[in-house]
């Protein structure tokens, strides 16, 4: 129970984390934002590094993150005009479409067919994307 | 990408690693595009106005690693989730937009999310 409230708490901050970036979208250029967030953020994880010291890197460590870097430019960047251009009550619950890609490519990279739940899964997140774009005179 | 990074060092420092390379690329990104201008945009005084977001991102990992140290990672995955209806409901107080037709399709989404996160942990 006690996780679960954790989780909720971890869960209100990053709406609270939402509502502030696009408030700063409004009165700063996306790219601004986005890099005092990055430098802010290096405040927590350069001392969690220093504690849990510099790990041994494996060979493909580096393609690895020049792969991560490149994907999250066009991910944050996207995150972030969408947020400038459009409604926080659309931007963000269409974001929760991640989990669906994440399960669609994890099939495909590594072969792992979804569950039958997983796709049932999948179906109620697009009906629920389909019905959050329909215009409000069609719904049922 | 992320957990084959993570399995070629560690979780924080591929995470900081990502960081380091995410700030030199959007700083390129912000000089091509302002050139000498962007030492305008980029001063060490507008810290101080972005400070609550690093705050509140620090405190979210936080709570984030003590509820997957206290409940199952699915419930805490799904649960971490809800944060579209919250962040819905507080863009309808704060912005006022008319989030009272989204409510629905949103939370159906939500469960879609859920049994997803559910039947990734407990495959039938």
């Amino acid at each position: 129970m006690i996780g679960i409230l954790f989780a909720q708490g971890s869960a209100l901050l990053q709406a609270t984390q939402n509502i502030l970036n696009k408030k700063f979208v409004q009165q700063e250029e996306p790219f601004v934002v986005i890099w005092y967030s990055i430098l802010l953020s290096l405040f927590f994880l350069i001392p969690v590094v220093i504690v849990s010291g510099i790990p041994v890197l494996g060979e493909n460590f580096y393609l690895f993150l020049g792969v991560r870097v490149l994907l999250d430019i066009f991910a944050i960047s996207s995150y972030f005009y969408a947020l400038k251009h459009g409604d926080i009550s659309i931007v963000i619950p269409l974001s929760t479409f991640s989990v669906v890609f994440s399960l669609l490519s994890s099939s495909v990279i590594n072969k792992e067919l979804p569950s039958a739940f997983g796709i049932v899964g999948i179906l109620v997140v697009m009906s629920g994307t389909y019905l959050l774009n329909l215009p409000q005179k069609n719904r049922i | 990408m992320n957990k084959a990074g993570i399995n070629a060092s560690s979780t924080s420092f591929f995470t900081l690693s990502a960081a380091l390379g995410l700030l030199v690329s959007f700083s390129f990104i912000l000089f091509y595009k302002h050139r000498l201008k962007v030492f305008n945009l980029l001063r060490i005084s507008k810290l101080k106005q972005f400070l609550p977001l690093g705050l509140i991102d620090g405190v979210k990992v936080f709570l984030l690693m003590l509820a997957v140290t206290y409940t199952f990672v699915a419930f805490a995955d799904a649960s971490d989730n809800t944060t579209a209806v919250y962040s819905t409901l507080l863009a309808g107080l704060i912005f006022k937009e008319k989030i009272r037709e989204r409510l629905f399709p949103i939370s159906i989404m939500m469960l879609g999310v859920l049994i997803i996160t559910i039947s990734s942990y407990f495959s039938v």
